[in-house]
């Protein structure tokens, strides 16, 4: 079989630069795969190169140029080869091109994206020094120019919500003082943030990384800052209504926090949509349920207008069932969403629950907040079975100042605090209803309500004790016989939980708990063409999940609409973001909000707690950990001129044919911090080579001004550890990485260059010094430039707790002394090691590691740059640490190899 | 639970406020205490004089233990190190096995290496648990800063012994900070106690102990926590000849067993768990535990 007269380059370093543009020279086509966005590897985060002390980048940045503009390379950089198929000479091989959600064709490098993102991470391309943008390009000279979206997964925060709002995104805008852009983004997800800020239970704070540090950060606090940010300068930025661009008409029915979600998703893929709500204002349960203290009333009414400003058409005082039918809605609109709600209260069942002065919680609180007059006696009594209704209606009587409000309660106190959603804000409940004046009574429970002339007077009463186990071993509550007793009260407000007032026709098909029954994913009814959601599908709930469920209904009536199937790709599992490492970040506490003092409570309804100012909103917003990478905050697009950004975009696969493959997989810095005697990440003035190659850098995170981490103070007297990681027994570290006693000697002539009075020290085991030209540097170093060397290892290197300068141990083997010697700054050289992946890798080619995880040459000296397999050669770091002549010069040996096996294919499919 | 106590020749020589606080408190966590009749020496102090001699020893106690069915706990670094290296080099060379076992045979005795040794630290954080301990704390010691100090064998050698890491251990701190006191790293945290050249450089074994303590005392602590006899001995015991003997004449600290420490955060009184045998200034310690 013919050979293919292509080759693929694995690893964009230097030695694979080398080799891809000599086979390109020599006509061939040369695919070159890098798995990180951009070539260069670790040669373009080099300051300077030993021993000639050129500009490690002047020299690179060339060459990479050239492999960009080369005809004959195609440059395959985000990608991995995943599956190695064929024969030497016909191999096949498989590629992910993982998604940079940057249109490679499209983007100019202009780098207006990254100005805007409100993301700050932490740089690889500084080794974790600096921080660079969720969008970003790695370096400056990086090839491709193209830049790269990091998305980590969706953030746990984000996740919890059950609508989905985009928490870690609002918050990066409000760090940036964006708050518009802010209120924005919450709007793509819920057309109502006030009311959200406001009374949400929000899950999200449970699930906030930071939590795991700290405290969670304040979301709903947030949240509702930005929402009254908006509302302050609303005239500012007028809503426009929403273009309708479908024929389509939809009616809604029920106009809560279900009804209003799937009213907005649906004004925005642009269909005419009306509400319809029995009552004479909108907003359903957060109108008539929740208290004023909780949720003002202007708030609910901002966000109603919001959506009416997009165009939605709300009509009040129309009852579908009463003063419309379900058939005539049908027939006029195209699709119904029911969601009604559950408005009806419950009713404790016992003897008296007529008399007048009797009243149910749900009844109560809808009647004070429709405006309507109620009459409260002297005495008011609150029968507590839905905890949170109860007080709800216990707070609120309280409010319109009777002589006395008693909330009475079945099981005890500690079981009241107990509540699995609320958890501490049940308790912080009790004890504000307790403290704004109510009578709490546990282990009680009312018989009868005795009255006289129709008219309630007061409530017969039992005690209760915890009967004997059962066979599960509860103990359920049983009354004290003989125990009872009469509360004297004129008002009695009844809190038992709610269920759905319907009016349907029968062909709606009913759930044994009177609720509509519907496709738990779809929440289509067993009407065509009619939806139902929220409370009066799923029963009691909260007002983010019914929201959550308008939206989802609004996905169903889009699909329905266009005639696409309903459940197609609905339940798709997300990826999550990992746990972000919060060892670097400093401890601090949340922002909280002051409630207002009790005096100013009774008597009205204004809100309790006091909103964040702008300074407490950008502090908060600020111990962000930013888990999920890119927020999708949507900045960049709104900046992105050729409009190539593409958050949606997904990983593809390439196949390829090619001759021959060439492996120039590197290495990576040895990672010391399991070396714990000489404290790396311990101490933060213990670095590595690599970070003070950084450091020294103009293009670094300080612009070349050499400072230690833990100040940023000028270090005046540094120490290098050589050897760290390798010619060790200890973890099977034996061999020598052969570039650290010049490299290290080289940044400490660097140091020299940067501040000549600095001492510097080096420890060494010996000098290896092995090069052309390499020992008479290590001479200049010691005489021209007074670098010390010390024939020594140290066994430990401590922090001085107050200087943060560091005291290294060490035997001095020339003399046998015992020393110790105090420094500003400690550089630890650390090995070359093979990348993790090299296995794996040799694994999908067939060719073998060696100990270590180096390629493995198939000869030393006969064959010093072939795999062990043919077809297969080897150049640089990925077979034995070297430095970066004799990569370039493998390179060029590989690629000559490479040549010479597919001898006569040239110029088949590159162009000479 | 039940294990073997082992208290070892210095705990029992001159350490008895170690054995009095553990045989205090264990048994209020459910773990037993058991006498084994006819124990002897560990064997170590023979380590350099007949290696088959400390073999046997060290054999012949995990041999009484087995015979229980019972594990060993050891109060001493040391002992536990010689239970655990004799083990070692029994469990590998079956010849050697047989020859030991052929002495033991002599008093009936058998060893099959199914008995293992415990430290202290050991049963406090893995056979008791944290948690246990920190709800066992009716006396908080919270306001009080403590240094940790583990001794050599308690992670050293490494390959043989491992409670762990012998060069980021942090054991100690977490049971120290279970019981509402704080434990923070100092620089000197793995430093040796200076015991070990006590038998030849009496002196120097005496500068080491003070330097330690003084860097100590210099940062603030409030005392000293360890969990090893030898180390004790140092620390404790040596606090008025290190201000003698060397240039660290303002020595003095209060410094205590873990066990004693537990002792006092359950509200066990200081005689009970031998604080009235310390020589260090441990009134100090209870004038500010009960102080608050």
């Amino acid at each position: 079989m013919e050979k293919a007269g292509s080759v693929l380059v694995v690893g964009g370093g230097i030695a694979g630069i080398q080799a891809a543009l000599d086979l390109a020279d020599r006509g061939f086509k040369v695919y070159l795969v890098e798995k990180t966005p951009s070539i260069g590897g670790r040669m373009s985060q080099l300051d300077k190169t030993f021993p000639t002390m050129d500009c490690s980048i002047c020299i690179l940045a060339p060459k990479m140029i050239n492999v960009g503009r080369s005809q004959n390379i195609r440059l395959l950089p985000f990608s991995e080869l995943k599956e190695v198929h064929g024969e030497p000479g016909n191999f096949q091989v498989r590629l992910l091109r993982k998604s940079r959600f940057v249109d490679e064709e499209k983007c100019t490098g202009c780098s207006d994206c990254t100005e805007v993102c409100p993301v700050p991470l932490p740089n690889e391309f500084d080794m974790g020094l600096g921080t660079r943008k969720a969008i970003y390009r790695p370096f400056p000279q990086a090839v491709p120019k193209v830049f790269v979206i990091d998305k980590k997964g969706v953030p746990q925060c984000r996740a919890a919500c059950p609508a989905g709002v985009n928490v870690q995104g609002y918050i990066a805008l409000i760090r940036e003082s964006k708050f518009n852009e802010a209120l924005d983004l919450i709007r793509r997800d819920i057309p109502l943030p006030g009311v959200c800020g406001r009374i949400c239970f929000h899950p999200c704070e449970a699930e906030c990384q930071r939590g795991k540090l700290d405290e969670p950060l304040a979301i709903n606090e947030l949240k509702r800052f930005v929402s009254e940010f908006g509302s302050k300068n609303k005239g500012k930025n007028k809503v426009v209504a929403l273009p309708k661009t479908q024929k389509e008409k939809i009616a809604i029915v029920g106009s809560g926090p279900s009804g209003l979600a799937a009213a907005h998703e649906l004004i925005k893929k642009g269909y005419m949509v009306t509400v319809f709500e029995s009552l004479p204002l909108a907003g359903g349960m957060l109108r008539t349920g929740i208290p004023e203290f909780r949720l003002p009333r202007r708030v609910l009414d901002a966000d109603i207008e919001y959506l009416k400003d997009l165009g939605v058409e709300i009509r009040t005082n129309v009852s579908v069932g009463k003063d419309l039918q379900l058939e005539e809605l049908s027939k006029e609109y195209d699709a119904v969403f029911i969601a009604t709600g559950m408005n009806k209260g419950k009713e404790l069942g016992i003897e008296g629950e007529e008399l007048e002065g009797v009243t149910n919680g749900i009844d109560f609180l809808r009647e004070i907040h429709l405006g309507r007059r109620v009459e409260l006696g002297d005495k008011v009594a609150v029968v507590c079975v839905h905890r949170l209704l109860a007080i709800d209606a216990t707070r609120v009587a309280l409010r319109l100042e009777p002589k006395e409000v008693n909330l009475i309660y079945r099981r005890s106190r500690k079981r009241m605090l107990r509540h699995k959603r609320l958890g501490d804000q049940m308790q912080k409940e009790v004890k504000e209803t307790e403290s704004e004046g109510a009578k709490t009574h546990f282990m009680i429970w009312p018989t009868r309500f005795l009255g006289k002339d129709g008219r309630l007077k007061g409530i017969e009463c039992t005690k209760m004790e915890l009967g004997e186990p059962n066979k599960n071993g509860k103990r359920r509550l049983v009354p004290i016989k003989g125990s009872e007793f009469v509360i004297k009260a004129d008002t009695v407000i009844v809190a038992a939980g709610q269920s759905p007032d319907l009016d349907l026709p029968a062909e709606v098909e009913l759930s044994e708990d009177n609720t509509v029954k519907a496709d738990p994913i779809t929440l289509e009814t067993s009407l065509l063409g009619v939806f139902a959601g929220g409370e009066v599908e799923s029963g009691p709930s909260t007002a983010i999940t019914s929201m959550a469920a308008g939206k989802r209904a609004a996905v169903s009536i889009d699909r329905y609409l266009r005639g696409e199937d309903l459940k197609v790709g609905r339940e798709e599992p997300i990826k999550l973001a990992d746990e972000v490492s919060k060892e670097d970040v400093e401890k601090k506490a949340r922002q909280a909000m002051p409630p207002i003092p009790i005096e100013r409570r009774v008597g009205n309804f204004q809100e309790v707690a006091i909103g964040f100012t702008e300074e407490m909103a950008l502090d908060e917003a600020a111990r962000c950990l930013n888990c999920g990478g890119c927020s999708l905050c949507h900045e960049c697009e709104k900046v992105c001129e050729p409009e190539a950004i593409i958050h949606d975009q997904k990983n593809e696969y390439l196949n390829l044919n090619v001759g021959a493959i060439i492996v120039a997989t590197g290495f990576v810095p040895f990672d010391p911090s399991n070396i714990k005697e000489y404290g790396y990440r311990k101490h933060k003035n213990v670095v590595t080579a690599m970070e003070l190659e950084r450091l020294l850098c103009a293009s670094g995170p300080t612009e070349g001004k050499l400072v230690r981490p833990s100040d940023g103070k000028t270090p005046h007297k540094i120490a290098f550890i050589q050897c760290v990681g390798s010619r060790s027994l200890k973890d099977d570290l034996s061999y020598c990485s052969s570039v650290c006693c010049m490299y290290a000697t080289k940044e400490a002539a660097l140091i020299k260059e940067h501040e000549q009075e600095t001492e510097v020290h080096i420890f060494y085991t010996d000098i290896r010094a092995f090069g052309k030209g390499f020992r008479e540097f290590v001479n200049r170093a010691k005489k021209e430039w007074g670098i010390e060397y010390f024939r020594a290892k140290p066994s430990e290197v401590r922090e001085d707790p107050k200087t943060q300068d560091l005291i290294l141990k060490y035997e001095d083997t020339l003399t046998g002394e015992m020393k110790s010697l105090q420094v500003n700054m400690v550089v630890l050289s650390t090995a070359l090691v093979p990348p993790l992946e090299n296995r794996e890798l040799a694994r999908k080619l067939g060719v073998r590691v060696d100990k270590y995880g180096f390629f493995q040459v198939r000869h030393p000296l006969l064959a010093p740059l072939d795999a062990t397999a043919p077809g297969i050669f080897l150049c640089g770091c990925c077979h034995s640490p070297q430095d970066i002549p004799d990569s370039v010069a493998e390179g060029k040996g590989a690629a000559a190899r490479a040549v010479e096996f597919l001898a006569g294919m040239r110029a088949q499919e590159g162009t000479k | 639970m039940k294990l073997a106590l082992y208290p070892g020749c210095t705990v029992q020589s001159e350490q008895y406020a170690f054995e009095v606080s553990v045989r205090e408190i264990l048994p209020e966590f459910g773990v037993q205490l058991e006498e084994l009749e006819g124990l002897s020496c560990c064997g170590y102090p023979l380590k350099n004089v007949s290696v088959p001699a400390w073999f046997y020893m060290a054999a012949r106690n995990l041999a009484l233990a087995e015979d229980k069915d019972l594990d060993v706990l050891s109060l001493c670094n040391g002992c536990n190190l010689s239970f655990h290296e004799v083990k070692h080099y029994l469990n590998e060379d079956s010849a050697l096995r047989e020859r030991i076992n052929s002495l033991l045979s002599m008093e009936g005795l058998k060893y099959a290496g199914e008995a293992n040794s415990l430290h202290i630290l050991e049963v406090f954080s893995q056979v008791v648990g944290v948690e246990k301990i920190q709800s066992s704390v009716k006396v908080p010691l919270e306001g009080l800063k403590l240094a940790a100090h583990y001794g050599c064998h308690a992670l050293r050698p490494s390959e043989m012994v491992m409670i762990d890491d012998p060069e980021d251990p942090h054991i100690l701190e977490e049971l120290i900070r279970a019981l509402g006191a704080s434990a923070v790293d100092y620089p000197e945290r793995l430093d040796c106690c200076g015991q070990g050249l006590s038998m030849t450089t009496g002196k120097t074994a005496l500068t080491i102990s003070g330097l330690k303590l003084k860097a100590i005392q210099d940062q603030m602590f409030d005392g000293v926590v360890t969990v090893c006899p030898f180390c004790m001995k140092m620390l404790d015991s040596k606090q008025r000849a290190i201000r003698v003997s060397t240039e660290h004449k303002n020595v003095n600290i209060p410094v205590v067993y873990y066990s004693q420490l537990l002792g006092l955060a359950m509200g066990m009184e200081a005689e009970k768990i031998g604080l009235n045998l310390n020589s260090s200034p441990v009134g100090e310690l209870l004038k500010k535990i009960g102080g608050k």
